[in-house]
C-alpha cells in the first residue's frame, strides 16, 4: 500500500511537471488567452515589428495580417518558424532568444493577427499593372520571367514585403535596403568611376553590376578607393511621377503579386 | 621487385622510430600544438617562404574530409604525419607528401546532438607520443593510436543532454591532456580538465565560477553561479617555467540579460592562471564583469618575454572581444595597460586597475540598443599570431555593430539560456588583420577586409603574415608593411587559422577554406 502511495504520488508529481509542457506545445494557437496575447504582442513589437510592422501589417517581411500565412499551415508550422526561422530567405530564427513558452506566445499572436479584418490596400491592381507597363518598370524589374534583372525580381513580391515598404520603395527608395543591393562607387587610378550595384567583392576583386546593366569586374589595385553608400539606390524616385491614384494602384498590383506565376 | 620491398621495409623502420618521439613545445619543421607552441605565438621560423619569393606560392595538395560543415581546425603535423579534424567528429591521418590519408577515425554522434550556441566544428587535434586526442561534440575527450587511428581510450567530459561539448583542440603539458568545454549558451557552470595521457583518469577539474561559499561566490547571488557560464571553448597557453597554464574564460549565462546574475560574475570573461599540477588558480583577471553583450574572454593568451626600459618582463597579452588589447604581467596577473583596438561604444576606458569605465545604457533592451563591438566581438576564436621578428601582434579584428536585444529567459537544460538576440548591421561592416605593437597596442598597419573575419593569422621568419577572409581569399602580406605580396582563391570562407611546416627541407603553409585544407610551396627549384 505504502509501495502504492509512492507510485501514484511520483505519477501525480510528473503529471504536474510535464503538464505544462504538454499544454505548451499542444494547444491550439487559437486558444491563446489575453494575458499570452498581451506577452506575445510584446516580444513581437521588440523583435518581429522591425520587418513586419509594428500592427503585423508587413514591412521589409510581409503583412501577417492574413488568415493563410503561405509558410505557415499548420500552428506546428508557425512555432517552428519563430523558433527556426525560413531557409532560403531573410526570415530568422528565434531559438537562441525565445523559450518554448515565449515562442508558442509569439506565434499565437501572429496567428490572432490573421483573424483581424485585413486591411484593405488602397487601389486597383488591375490599372496598376498598367501603370507597371507604362512607367518602364520592367526596365529594371522581372515579373513572370518578362524584365531586365537591375533591381529586385518582383514576380511574388507582395508575398515578401508588406505595402507600406512596397508605397516607400517607389516614392523614397533610399530608405528602402533590400539585401544584396548595396550602392558602390569605384574610383580608378585615373579618377574615372564606377557606381552601381555591389554583385560580389573578395579582398581583391569587385563585381559592379551599373544603372545601364553593364557588369564591371574591378581589381581593387587598380582602385584609388571604394566607398559604399549605406543610402545609395539606382531606383529613381517615383514621388513626382506618379499621381495618388497611379501611386495607389502600383502598389495595389505589386501587393497583389503572391504566386510565382 | 626487390627495391620496392626495401624501400617498404625501409619505410616501415623509419616511421615507428618517428612515432616514438615525444612531441613538446617545437616550432620548426613541424607544429605540434594548436598555436604552435606553448606561447601561443602561431609564429613560425621557417625562413624559406619570404617576402621575395612568396609570390610564386602555389597549392600542391587539397583534402576534402569527411563530415559536414564549416572547417575550423588547424592542422597538426608530427612525426611526419598531419592530423586534420572536421565536424561533426573525424580525425584524418595524412601524408605530408601525398596529401592521401593513413587513416581516418569518426565518431557516430546522433543527428540530434546538442551544439547550443556554435556550428557543428573541431579545431583540432593534440598530440603525445603515440598518440592523438580530440574532444568530440557529444562531449568526449578520445585517444587514438597515431599510427592507426584506432581508439585506446574514451572519457566522457561534459554531459551533451544539458549542453556540454567539446570543439576546441586540447593542450597537451608534459603527461596531461587538458581540454575545455564549451556551452555557454546553455547555461552551463564551466570548467577545465586535465586528464592521464596515458589513462584518460581524470587528474583535476578547475571549476570558471566557485561554488556557494569559494572564494569570488559573493559575486553570484542565489542559485546563478550553478547555471552561469563561463565555458572555456578554445585552447590555453602554458609556461613551462612558471608551471602556469592560462585559459580565456567565456561569457556569463544568461548572456543578453543579466536581471538573475548582479554582481562581477567572477570568473568569466577572464584570464586564469593555473597551476599545471593541482588546477588550482593562481591568480585572474577579468576583462568585463558582469558582461551583458556575450563578449567572452577565449581569445588566445598570448605569452610575450620582452626587454622593457632594460629590463626581462614576462607578459601576457590578449586582444580581447570587447575592443581592448590587454597586456598582463603574467607571473602575478597586474594589470599593465589596455588600449582600444577596434570601435567600441560601451566603454569610456579603462581604469588603472584594468576595469572598464562603462557607459550607462549600454545595456541590451526589448527594443534594442546600438553598441559596437557586435556580439561577435571585436574579434574572436581566430587566432592572433605574435612575430618575435617585428614585435608586432597581428589580429583578425571584426568592425561592427549591433541592436542587442534583451528578453524574459526561464533555464531549462539543453536549451538556449541567452535571454536576448542581436541585429547585426551587415551593410556597415568590414574588417581587418591589423598590426599592433605588442608593447603598447598602437595599431601599426591595417589591412582591410570586406566582411569581418572568421578565419586567424600566422606570421613567419621569412616576414609574412597569412590570413584570409570570408570571400575565400587566402593571402601574405608583408609582416612589416602589411601589403598584400600573394594571394589565392580558394573557392569557400577561410574560417581557420594558418600553419607552416617543413617536409624534406620545404617549407609549406596549410589552411582550411571552404570545405578544404589545402597545402601551399614554392615550385620546386
Amino acid at each position: 500500500m505504502k509501495d502504492h502511495r509512492r507510485i501514484i504520488f511520483c505519477f501525480g508529481a510528473s503529471l504536474l511537471v510535464i503538464a505544462p509542457l504538454l499544454t505548451a506545445q499542444s494547444r491550439p494557437l487559437s486558444s491563446a488567452d489575453a494575458t499570452e496575447l498581451a506577452a506575445g504582442k510584446r516580444i513581437f513589437d521588440a523583435q518581429c515589428a522591425w520587418c513586419h510592422g509594428t500592427d503585423g501589417s508587413g514591412g521589409a517581411g510581409p503583412s501577417l495580417q492574413r488568415p493563410d500565412l503561405r509558410h505557415a499551415g499548420t500552428d506546428a508550422d508557425l512555432t517552428s518558424i519563430v523558433r527556426n526561422g525560413i531557409a532560403a530567405t531573410e526570415m530568422p530564427g528565434f531559438q537562441w532568444s525565445l523559450t518554448d513558452t515565449m515562442t508558442w506566445r509569439t506565434a499565437a499572436y501572429v496567428r490572432s493577427l490573421g483573424r483581424r479584418p485585413a486591411q484593405p490596400v488602397r487601389g486597383d491592381a488591375t490599372r496598376g499593372a498598367v501603370i507597371y507597363e507604362a512607367k518602364g518598370c520592367q526596365t529594371c524589374h522581372v515579373i513572370a520571367g518578362r524584365g531586365t534583372a537591375l533591381g529586385p525580381e518582383l514576380t511574388a513580391i507582395g508575398a515578401l514585403r508588406g505595402p507600406a515598404y512596397l508605397r516607400e520603395a517607389i516614392v523614397k527608395p533610399e530608405a528602402a535596403h533590400p539585401p544584396g543591393y548595396l550602392v558602390v562607387r569605384a574610383v580608378s587610378g585615373t579618377g574615372g568611376e564606377v557606381r552601381g550595384i555591389r554583385i560580389d567583392e573578395d579582398v581583391f576583386w569587385i563585381h559592379i553590376r551599373d544603372a545601364a546593366g553593364t557588369l564591371h569586374v574591378l581589381e581593387k589595385k587598380q582602385l584609388q578607393r571604394v566607398d559604399r553608400e549605406l543610402t545609395g539606390t539606382l531606383m529613381p524616385s517615383y514621388a513626382s511621377v506618379l499621381s495618388v491614384e497611379e501611386l495607389d494602384n502600383l502598389v495595389a498590383y505589386l501587393a497583389s503579386r503572391r504566386s510565382e506565376r | 621487385m626487390t627495391r620496392v620491398v626495401l624501400a617498404w621495409c625501409v619505410s616501415s623502420l623509419v616511421i615507428p622510430a618517428a612515432i616514438a618521439q615525444r612531441s613538446a613545445d617545437i616550432a620548426g619543421d613541424e607544429w605540434h600544438t594548436y598555436s604552435g607552441t606553448f606561447a601561443s605565438h602561431r609564429f613560425s621560423p621557417l625562413t624559406e617562404i619570404s617576402t621575395g619569393n612568396v609570390a610564386s606560392l602555389r597549392p600542391v595538395w587539397m583534402y576534402q574530409p569527411p563530415g559536414t560543415g564549416p572547417l575550423e581546425g588547424t592542422p597538426i603535423v608530427a612525426n611526419g604525419v598531419m592530423y586534420v579534424t572536421s565536424g561533426p567528429a573525424a580525425v584524418v591521418a595524412l601524408d605530408l607528401k601525398s596529401g592521401r590519408p593513413r587513416w581516418q577515425w569518426t565518431r557516430a554522434i546522433s543527428a540530434g546532438v546538442l551544439s547550443l550556441g556554435f556550428p557543428r566544428v573541431n579545431r583540432g587535434v593534440a598530440v603525445l607520443d603515440e598518440m592523438v586526442y580530440v574532444g568530440t561534440l557529444d562531449g568526449y575527450l578520445v585517444a587514438l593510436d597515431a599510427r592507426s587511428g584506432t581508439e585506446r581510450w574514451i572519457v566522457p567530459v561534459g554531459d551533451n543532454a544539458s549542453g556540454h561539448a567539446i570543439t576546441a583542440a586540447p593542450l597537451v603539458v608534459e603527461d596531461k591532456v587538458l581540454v575545455g568545454i564549451s556551452g555557454g549558451e546553455a547555461g552551463i557552470r564551466g570548467f577545465l580538465d586535465a586528464y592521464d595521457a596515458k589513462t584518460g583518469k581524470r587528474i583535476w577539474r578547475f571549476w570558471t565560477i566557485p561554488a556557494r561559499g569559494e572564494a569570488g561566490s559573493d559575486t553570484w547571488p542565489g542559485d546563478s553561479w550553478k547555471t552561469g557560464g563561463g565555458a572555456t571553448w578554445l585552447t590555453g597557453s602554458y609556461d613551462p617555467a612558471l608551471r602556469l597554464v592560462y585559459w580565456g574564460t567565456g561569457n556569463p549565462a544568461p548572456d543578453w540579460n543579466g536581471e538573475s546574475r548582479k554582481g562581477d560574475n567572477l570568473y568569466t570573461c577572464s584570464l586564469v592562471a593555473l597551476d599545471i599540477d593541482s588546477g588550482k588558480m593562481r591568480w585572474h583577471f577579468q576583462f568585463t564583469p558582469h558582461d551583458v553583450h556575450d563578449w567572452d574572454a577565449n581569445q588566445i593568451p598570448v605569452l610575450v618575454d620582452r626587454m622593457i626600459d632594460g629590463r626581462a618582463t614576462q607578459r601576457v597579452a590578449m586582444a580581447n572581444r570587447n575592443g581592448f588589447f590587454y597586456l598582463l604581467d603574467r607571473r602575478s596577473g597586474e594589470f599593465l595597460l589596455a588600449r582600444q583596438y577596434a570601435k567600441q561604444t560601451w566603454a569610456e576606458g579603462i581604469d588603472p586597475r584594468g576595469r572598464p569605465v562603462v557607459f550607462p545604457g549600454m545595456e541590451p533592451s526589448e527594443k534594442g540598443t546600438l553598441v559596437y563591438p557586435s556580439l561577435q566581438g571585436a574579434t574572436n576564436w581566430a587566432s592572433p599570431s605574435f612575430s618575435p621578428r617585428t614585435g608586432l601582434m597581428y589580429v583578425a579584428v571584426r568592425e561592427m555593430g549591433s541592436m542587442y536585444f534583451k528578453s524574459d529567459v526561464e533555464y531549462r537544460p539543453g536549451t538556449y539560456y541567452t535571454g536576448g538576440s542581436e541585429k547585426r548591421l551587415d551593410d556597415e561592416s568590414w574588417g581587418s588583420i591589423r598590426a599592433l605593437h605588442v608593447d603598447t597596442g598602437a595599431a601599426v598597419w591595417d589591412f582591410k577586409l570586406p566582411t569581418p573575419p572568421w578565419g586567424g593569422v600566422l606570421s613567419t621568419a621569412g616576414g609574412l603574415v597569412f590570413a584570409g577572409s570570408n570571400e575565400g581569399n587566402v593571402f601574405a602580406l608583408d609582416a612589416k608593411t602589411g601589403d598584400p605580396l600573394w594571394q589565392f582563391q580558394a573557392g569557400g570562407p577561410m574560417r581557420s587559422n594558418p600553419m607552416s611546416f617543413s617536409v624534406e627541407g620545404r617549407q609549406h603553409v596549410a589552411v582550411a577554406a571552404g570545405r578544404a585544407y589545402v597545402v601551399f610551396a614554392l615550385p620546386h627549384p
